[in-house]
């Protein structure tokens, strides 16, 4: 009868601290300041430590602008909506990192932006007025969500889950959606830009319209219904397609519809909550909404086709991609792929259809070049190299190797590969996008890498390298090139050794690689053409300044002294190193200045209202730039000996980055629809137009002298210390059904509130469920010191309806004695916990958490509750996983692991007056104990090799080995409610999207295997069945379908009571007790039966179907189907059928198995927007 | 929600994020013209106490009888929290806890027992709104939860003896009204019309006495329920009248049966069906908009039975009740 004395409160355990919205890592070397303006705060950090602080940091300047900026921008934005907003907005300027950050929680009247916008993401916007541009983007998202928001701002929108378990039929059904506001990306993120537009902070720039213009000449606009469902399907250039081609929209529609066509959305959804926003569409314009964007399409198709037509006819340029080998879609120009456009792709996706097959070919040309930036050849032309997406590839390679520049296309399939096979690879991380050098004279470059890339390149495996102060800021770093010959098969090719890690290959820093001292925050390096100095650009605070340094760190030169946001790009050593040509945006202007080494002799090469950049010094002393003088940004060559400035390149995609190779070709960065590629121009192929007159070239020096001196006073807006204002709190309503049982409606309902500061050093987390069951916690999290702090506490009261079978002569086959009888006991749970947990890196966490706790039970007929147990447990975990600090939450992991590894130590005491204040488990009478336990779970995620035939083919089609392994031990036999405990679960349980890539023996009962010693290994094979979908299936918008089969092995086991009567007696409960607990027997894994269950080992296996889709477009709905077979048949506590009837006939409480057994069968699961 | 009432206590600084929204939907100063739903962005906390003192019930034939020597006191303890989800939707939670006692002179009995009752969680949906004069008509679904204890202590002498006080009845109901407001300048009716479906649910106050005393399942009557309220605004204070009249049905009680329709096993109780109409009136001071103090008073006018006694939820007793709270909207 009181089997139901387990803890199923355990479901409602505590959890540890939480992670704050940007850094893993904390800095509390940090103090917080704020402005404070009428409309705004804006806070900032700055460094307590100013002297001998190598992280020393402050943002003062870019919060003075941003303040500036916010009150300047505020009528003009909340006028488009006609929404003027009472609430402060709190702007949080962050600049402990180096990379871009600009996002808002509208509701919560926060607006959070990096100083810093990181390395190269604003070459495609073409606009470098970084702060304005951000912040007032992000502002028209405050503004456009909350007017057009159906909800209230305190609630996301409303939680409505359940799950059913059905212990007679074996399954488990969970469904759960989150619906709020459903407002699709084109139009937020696309109208935040529009907005801007309409405010006056933004135009429609060159950049902005080669996004669109390649992705119309090359056949890859988003569809609808991209628009409406996909956010970044492809990576973040299909994000960046969903911004442009939104804000084109917005502009196609005022055009003709008139000024706030994209504004009136936002009041009809304000109206009230609809499943379908884009019904908006049709309310305001009279006119369907995906009819729209066919005429938009129409719109663009006839403006860019027009246009590529024009520059025709202007005459374009010959060029192609630099690519060794003939790939299956070689762009010429943008037409050119119809050459290469055949059924193979169909083949090859095994999909039919030209959008699948665009998608296909577009997947694979990514693979060749995506992301490839800065393309240089060694002044010896000995080396070529690229910056491939921070990944630096240097090739042993002459420009006569690709037939882009030599005319000559390699008909041998195998040079590319010996190519790559020859190639130093440098994973430098933090390089994305910036500029780097050769170093002349030597085999070695100048590259900027994060602080810690010798350590993170040394071990990538196990990522080691512990993170104290939670920096890790760019530097630069020189590096050898490094060639060895290596020996493969017949053939002996000169190429890099790879470093060998557990048989896994990996680039290697080189030796003699070195941080170059004195160079935090350090990019877009050049070195001089002696190889000993290097001009780079050092950022501090929304801030560039010119640097000169010797390559070994010595001699360190600041050359210009800004602090007003001026921005540079890319600087060069001219050939006789006496003159530095670089880029800059100031005064919202973007031009090529000129200056002698030594910081002196300032003059502007160019000074005009063109986007002009990309200096890099030809061979003769002419100077090659980039520049959107035609509305389509191209390469141009400054003649040092004539002054003229010649048109070099004139494609439809456009010419950025510019190098000259040794024979006077000339090499740049293209955009395409698919990604950014390196292509070549030979000279006979220049445009060679002289366009000087449109140049402004000769400004006067007094103008240009002035336009350096000038300083915006922000002197006014002055800060005060932080106060730790509270962000506006949010939550959302909850309803549950948590039903286990046929007879019971279990339905619950209530809410969860937090709150944050602005500086996210405190979070208060609450959450109440009322019901037949009953829960309130309550969360607090700090984290303004080096590791988090959380403290909670959990109570609630449960409400355990069950039968129970009697049978008065004990004999279940005789059953005319036999009665069902129904009871219904109450339990509460108290949770005190706390815990610390460290991020040492992205990789590794250390933590230690502690839980108080108690739990008791009323009977029918109680007038009381009756403690049961109290205890403390203190646990110390060490987390790893190589996802980084998130779960990866993918249908198909490709390739990862996590692995924790704990101990921990417990205090139990058995309470329960009933008892005495004992208990009996496996024989044991059991008062107080201390126990230790150890727990060590691995997962691993192995894509299935390439290693020929099948499994090559399976390695192309993403197919996936998943490997589980969990061990235990506890050191002394404890009450059921410490055991380990194992058994079916259902991902409703841990919350949407955690990371539970299978549940421990899903073919048996939750909870119905349990024990002291845990040994089980799960094992699954995933593969693809449909990727990329992408189709309406009912209310659902399907991506990808994934299969998984599994099995399971392994075992938990525990203490055998003794069996011989003269070693055991029986309790006034029947229950059998050992004279000596000596004379328990611990069994031992795989050689003993696990007298608990009744097996040596359990077995199980199944199969999952994973659907990865969006209900109603709008609500990210990732559902899975389980179906799993046990194929032992287990015994043991209480209602092991789960049919809701208790069956214990051999004693009538306590310890005793139930003669229920659970025969071998199939379980279902089935989880509906739960995850997997 | 306590965080509300601390807002007072916290600096200006701290407080921020509790800031007056743009979004939030207009909200009246004065009761009479606001409509039945609280308006998009607005939360409402209020905390209100009802004091019932009874020394008497309704007999089957609906006369009212006086107890000898019986007291029973039941007092609620409510929070209550309104969210303005959308411009014409509403979630609310209705939390109450008792203290209730019951003394017998007589019997030498005194027994009391605090706890929570059974909360309720609701969505009001406004399906016709108009304002100048204020029009509103609303549909509210409500949920109540059998969340308190349940249990009556040891039965040993019969169930007049019971050991504690049931706060709830063990069971789930799901309810759905019909109300309306209509204002005529100072004046408003206001008025719904509802039924209480109740569910059957094993509860631990009906227990089998002959043998190991299980619980059995329960199913109380199901209701309808009528209310009509009239209101004149004087200045910052409402005055308001209101009458409510409840008919509930037959209670059954049984076993469960097995499969889906667990019901089918419970046999009615005979005469537990019964009514009841209570007449009262109050005040509602509208001190700010953002804070309102109530207090009215209700007395039984008529009704029948007394079967279920002490869940006064399927059973009222008679006596009056007085009720205060106030009502804080950010």
């Amino acid at each position: 009868m009181w089997s139901s004395l387990l803890l199923s409160a355990a479901l409602f355990a505590p959890a540890p601290a939480f992670a704050k919205n940007v850094f893993a890592q904390n800095h509390p070397d940090l103090d917080w300041y704020s402005i404070e303006t009428e409309h705004f705060v804006v806070h900032y950090p700055q460094s307590r430590k100013v002297e001998d602080n190598e992280h020393y940091l402050t943002a003062k300047w870019t919060a003075q602008r941003s303040a500036k900026i916010a009150e300047e921008m505020f009528p003009r934005m909340c006028a488009e909506f006609n929404y003027y907003l009472k609430e402060r907005v709190h702007i949080v300027i962050l600049n402990q990192g180096d990379d871009l950050e600009g996002f808002t929680v509208p509701s919560w009247d926060w607006i959070e932006i990096s100083a810093n916008p990181g390395a190269d993401f604003y070459r495609w916007r073409s606009r470098m007025d970084w702060l304005p541009d951000v912040l007032v983007h992000e502002f028209a998202h405050v503004v456009s969500l909350k007017a057009n928001s159906a909800f209230g701002e305190g609630a996301f929108g409303l939680m409505v889950g359940g799950l059913y378990n059905e212990g007679v039929g074996n399954t488990m059904t969970g469904a759960e959606v989150m619906v709020g506001n459903n407002e699709p990306w084109y139009w937020t993120e696309g109208g935040a830009e529009y907005w801007s537009d309409e405010s006056g902070y933004n135009w429609w720039t060159p950049a902005r319209d080669r996004t669109i213009r390649m992705s119309v000449l090359e056949e890859r606009l988003l569809s609808w219904d991209e628009w409406k469902t996909v956010q970044q399907q492809h990576g973040w250039w299909d994000g960046e397609r969903g911004y442009q081609q939104g804000y084109s929209f917005g502009l196609y529609l005022r055009e003709r519809f008139g000024n706030d066509t994209y504004e009136k959305f936002a009041l009809e959804n304000q109206k009230g909550f609809t499943f379908d926003w884009n019904d908006h569409l049709e309310e305001v314009t009279g006119v369907n909404g995906e009819q729209l964007y066919e005429d938009w399409r129409a719109f663009v198709t006839e403006k860019y086709t027009s246009r590529f037509a024009a520059l025709r006819a202007e005459g374009e340029t010959a060029h192609r991609e630099l690519a060794l080998e003939r790939y299956d879609w070689e762009y010429t120009d943008p037409t050119g792929r119809d050459r290469f456009y055949d059924p193979r792709w169909a083949r090859k996706t095994g999909v039919t259809g030209e959008t699948l097959a665009r998608r296909a070919r577009e997947v694979a040309k990514e693979a060749t070049g995506r992301w490839q930036m800065n393309p240089k050849f060694s002044e010896d032309g000995k080396w070529f190299g690229v910056n491939n997406g921070g990944q630096f590839e240097i090739n042993p390679l002459s420009e006569g190797s690709f037939a882009a520049l030599s005319g000559v296309v390699h008909q041998d399939s195998g040079v590319g590969e010996r190519a790559a096979r020859q190639s130093t690879v440098f994973y430098a991380p933090g390089a994305f996008g910036h500029d780097w050098d050769f170093v002349p004279g030597k085999d070695a470059v100048v590259v900027v890498a994060s602080e810690h890339f010798e350590q993170d390149a040394n071990d990538t495996l196990l990522r080691l390298r512990p993170e104290v102060d939670g920096y890790d800021w760019k530097n630069l770093w020189y590096l050898p090139i490094e060639l060895t010959e290596v020996k493969e098969g017949n053939l002996t090719v000169t190429g890099v050794k790879p470093r060998k890690e557990f048989g896994v290959e990996h680039p290697r820093f080189p030796k003699g690689g070195y941080r170059i001292p004195n160079t935090a925050r350090g990019v877009d390096p050049s070195v001089s053409p002696d190889g000993k100095k290097v001009a780079y650009f050092e950022y501090t605070d929304g801030n560039h300044n010119l640097v000169t340094i010797n390559i070994d760190g010595t001699d360190k030169k600041l050359l210009t002294s800004f602090n007003d946001g001026t921005w540079m790009q890319r600087v060069d050593w001219s050939p006789d190193g006496k003159t530095l040509a670089l880029a800059m945006f100031r005064q919202f202007q973007e031009d090529v200045y000129l200056l002698d080494a030594d910081g002196s002799n300032v003059r502007a090469l160019t000074f005009d209202r063109w986007e002009d950049n990309d200096p890099e010094w030809t061979r003769n002393g002419d100077l090659l730039f980039a520049s959107d003088r035609t509305g389509i940004m191209q390469i141009y060559r400054w003649e040092h000996a004539t002054g003229r400035i010649l048109q070099v390149t004139n494609t439809i995609g456009g010419a950025e980055a510019p190098a000259e190779t040794p024979s006077g070709a000339v090499v740049y960065l293209a955009y395409h629809a698919n990604g950014n590629k390196v292509e070549g121009v030979q000279p006979a192929d220049f445009l060679e137009k002289d366009v000087s007159a449109d140049f402004v070239l000769d400004a006067p020096p007094e103008a240009v002298k002035a336009a350096w001196e000038f300083r915006e006073d922000l002197s006014m807006y002055e800060s005060k210390p932080y106060k730790g204002q509270i962000m506006s709190p949010g939550g959302a309503p909850m309803i549950r059904v948590t039903n286990d049982s046929r007879d019971d409606l279990s339905l619950q309902a209530g809410g969860f509130f937090f709150v944050n500061d602005y500086a996210e050093d405190h979070f208060l987390y609450t959450e109440a469920l009322m019901g037949e069951d009953w829960s309130a916690r309550v969360q607090y999290a700090y984290s303004g010191w080096y590791p988090n702090l959380s403290l909670g506490a959990l109570v609630g009261e449960y409400k355990i309806p069950f039968g129970y079978l009697l049978d008065d002569d004990d004999d279940l086959s005789t059953t005319g004695d036999q009665g069902v009888y129904e009871g219904k006991n109450q339990q509460y749970i108290g949770y005190l916990f706390a815990g610390i947990d460290y991020p040492w890196n992205p990789s590794w966490t250390s933590s230690i958490f502690g839980v108080g706790r108690t739990f008791g039970f009323r009977q029918t007929g109680d007038a009381e509750y009756a403690p049961y147990s109290a205890g403390v447990d203190v646990s110390f975990t060490q987390s790893y996983s190589s996802f980084g600090t998130t779960y990866a939450t993918g249908a198909n992991i490709r390739g990862g692991r996590v692995v924790d590894v704990s101990y921990g130590i417990g205090y139990n005491d058995i309470v329960y007056q009933a008892y005495g204040g004992r208990t009996v488990d496996d024989g044991e009478l059991l008062d107080n104990y201390v126990y230790n336990k150890g727990e060590v779970r691995w997962v691993e995620q192995i894509p299935v090799p390439a290693w020929g035939g099948l499994l090559t083919e399976a390695n192309k089609y993403r197919h996936t080995i998943q490997i589980d392994v969990n061990a235990g031990i506890i050191d002394r036999n404890v009450d059921r409610n410490d055991e380990f405990i194992g058994g079916g679960q259902h991902p409703f349980y841990w919350g949407s999207n955690s990371l539970r890539p299978n549940t421990l023996f899903a073919g048996y009962p939750a909870y119905s295997v349990s024990g002291e010693t845990m040994a089980m290994i799960n094992l699954a094979y995933r593969f693809p069945i449909r990727r990329e979908l992408n189709a309406h299936i009912g209310p659902l918008y399907v991506y990808d379908v994934t299969a998984q089969i599994m099995g399971t092995a392994g075992n938990i086991w525990s203490y055998a009571p003794p069996d011989d009567p003269d070693s055991f007696y029986r309790n006034e409960y029947g229950e059998r007790v050992a004279k000596d607990p000596g004379d328990l027997q611990r069994e031992i894994p795989f050689v003993d039966v696990a007298h608990k269950n009744g097996n040596y080992l359990l077995y199980d296996a199944g199969a999952e179907l994973r659907v990865t889709s969006t209900l109603l477009d709008s609500f990210g709905w990732n559902s899975f189907v389980r179906v799993t077979y046990g194929f032992n048949r287990v015994q043991g506590y209480g209602d092991v059928n789960g049919d809701d009837v208790s069956d214990t006939t051999e004693s009538a409480v306590g310890d005793e198995l139930s003669n229920e057994v659970e025969e071998p069968g199939f379980r279902f699961y089935v989880g509906l927007g739960t995850g997997w | 929600m306590w965080l509300l009432p601390l807002l007072a206590a916290l600096p200006d600084a701290v407080a921020a994020g509790f800031q007056a929204k743009t979004m939030r939907a207009p909200m009246s100063a004065v009761e009479v013209e606001r409509p039945l739903v609280i308006g998009k962005g607005w939360l409402e906390a209020s905390f209100g106490y009802d004091h019932k003192f009874a020394d008497g019930a309704w007999s089957s034939e609906g006369e009212a009888v006086q107890w000898e020597s019986a007291r029973w006191l039941y007092t609620t303890e409510r929070l209550g929290i309104r969210y303005g989800f959308t411009r014409s939707t509403e979630f609310y939670w209705d939390i109450p806890f008792h203290y209730a006692r019951l003394k017998n002179d007589v019997l030498g009995t005194d027994t009391d027992g605090f706890g929570i009752g059974e909360p309720k969680f609701g969505w009001k949906w406004e399906l016709f709104n108009r304002s100048v004069p204020t029009t509103s008509l609303v549909l509210d679904l409500q949920y109540k939860m059998p969340t308190g204890q349940e249990t009556a202590g040891t039965y040993v002498g019969g169930p007049n003896t019971f050991g504690t006080i049931p706060m709830s009845t063990g069971q789930a109901d799901l309810a759905a009204f019909l109300r309306a407001k209509q204002q005529f300048g100072p004046l408003a009716i206001e008025g719904s019309v509802g039924w209480v479906n109740r569910f059957s649910g094993v509860s631990q106050f009906v227990v089998e006495v002959d043998q190991y005393q299980f619980s059995g399942r329960f199913k109380p009557g199901s209701e309808v329920r009528a209310e009509l309220s009239p209101m004149l605004q004087l200045g910052p204070v409402a005055l308001h009248g209101n009458v409510v009249w409840r008919q509930w049905f037959e209670a059954a009680v049984g076993t469960t049966a097995e499969g889906f329709f667990v019901d089918e096993n419970l046999d009615p109780i005979a005469g537990s069906d019964g009514y009841a109409v209570d007449a009262g009136g109050g005040v509602v001071v509208n001190v700010t908009r953002g804070v309102d103090v109530l207090a009215s008073a209700s007395v039984p006018i008529r009704g029948e039975d007394l079967l279920f006694f002490p869940l006064e939820s399927i059973s009222p007793t008679r006596g009056p009740t007085v009720s205060t709270s106030v009502e804080l909207r950010y």
